[in-house]
């Protein structure tokens, strides 16, 4: 994970006005929520929900953690996860996975389980 | 009473009317435009003359929706109406708010919402020698790579209008401009329209934004932000599959795509110029730079 990828997870448009407004915590299970056309170009996602109407971009980051959010995975084994697999962005990846997590959330293409 | 057909990118409008100030009007809006009138239109609108030949009255379905005793206020207002009743039923393909110029055959689309500016960017480049293909609508058919523009006429809004309108003076013998209260409209025999039905190829995708006193900022997009960008300026999203999303997905993936932002017009020209000279080969890009 790049380092210089800071909290700017997500860019969203929705016709629709989000409702979350829940912090996520760490015990929190995201799971990916249902009916989002998927499409990956260059290592992002482009998420596209018909009935909703709402277009969602996922950078690199947020990409990586949308696709981990199955609703099994805690938050925090999450981020234990990510940091078995990039131990030199460890510093701030905990900080990094939390923010990205919350857009995704607020975005409305994660729910909590 | 007099009818002409406008048809673009799968809709079919069409304009009923009577007296000799209607006759100019629509003449002088619809020139560039070519008159089909074998589909039958899915909406009628009708300009006629009041009862005291001061006025033009305008009526959508025997609706009233606008009266003026200024040409240029009915023409501003109905080129509005026809533009956006041309996206209500526009299918077959992605509708785009966008402007697009061409340079020697590169055609390059500027998306934006209405009031970014794209009118007073294309005006600029358009006396700086680029061809003008739209300031407003840019149709492309599926699986296409090239787009059909929109011809309207060229709309400059304050302070476009004082900037730019001397440039197309009144010396031209069919008559330049068309004064509305909000904008100037310039007529499109006035600026180089190619043919209508030519599809222009699109070599490359900007989204310009001016922002008073700052530096140019050119940034290479990624294919997944051109396309959420892409959807944003979706005209006819919801008459498409899937909302034209798949389709988004293959421009975005196969037209290097820009956002601009500028702080002065010679900032656009020579953040063009640098774009082009990175996506063209470069006989074509030495001669623009020339």
């Amino acid at each position: 994970m790049a380092k210089n990828e800071k909290r700017r997870g997500i860019l969203a448009l929705a016709v629709t006005k989000l409702m979350y407004s829940m912090d996520i915590t760490l015990q929190n299970r995201l799971r990916q929520k249902v009916g989002y056309r998927i499409e990956q170009l260059d290592g992002e996602l482009l998420l596209y929900h018909l009935q909703e109407e709402r277009v969602i971009y996922c950078n690199t980051t947020a990409s990586l953690i949308w696709q981990l959010c199955d609703g099994q995975r805690t938050l925090a084994e999450l981020i234990a996860l990510l940091r078995e697999a990039f131990p030199e962005a460890s510093e701030t990846l905990a900080a990094d996975v939390t923010a990205a997590a919350q857009q995704l959330l607020d975005a409305g293409c994660v729910q909590l389980t | 009473m007099n009818t002409v057909v406008v048809n673009f990118a799968g809709s079919t409008i069409a304009i009923e009317y009577s007296g000799e100030r209607a006759a100019h009007i629509i003449a002088w809006l619809f020139r560039a435009i070519p008159h089909n009138s074998q589909q039958p239109p899915q909406q009628t609108y009708r300009l006629t003359a009041e009862d005291d030949m001061a006025a033009i009255s305008l009526h959508h379905d025997d609706t009233r929706c606008y009266h003026s005793q200024s040409p240029g206020d009915i023409a501003e207002y109905l080129m509005g109406e026809i533009c956006c009743r041309l996206a209500e039923r526009s299918q077959g393909g992605l509708l785009l708010h966008a402007a697009g110029v061409a340079w020697q055959g590169c055609g390059i689309i500027l998306p934006g919402a209405t009031g970014s500016g794209k009118s007073t960017l294309s005006a600029y480049l358009l006396t700086q020698g680029w061809i003008y293909l739209t300031d407003e609508l840019v149709f492309i058919p599926w699986n296409a790579d090239g787009c059909q523009a929109f011809p309207r006429p060229l709309q400059l809004k304050t302070p476009a209008r004082e900037m730019f309108g001397p440039f197309w003076g009144t010396s031209h013998q069919a008559q330049p401009c068309l004064h509305a209260c909000a904008s100037d409209l310039i007529s499109p025999a006035r600026v180089q329209t190619p043919d209508f039905s030519y599809t222009t190829p699109i070599h490359c995708i900007i989204f310009p934004g001016y922002a008073s006193d700052h530096p140019l900022q050119i940034q290479r997009l990624s294919q997944a932000q051109c396309g959420l960008m892409l959807m944003q300026c979706l005209a006819n999203a919801r008459n498409l599959p899937e909302h034209g999303f798949p389709e988004i997905v293959r421009l975005a993936r196969s037209i290097p795509a820009y956002r601009l932002i500028y702080g002065m017009f010679t900032q656009a020209q020579e953040a063009f110029e640098r774009i082009l000279s990175e996506i063209l080969p470069l006989p074509e890009s030495k001669e623009l730079r020339e």
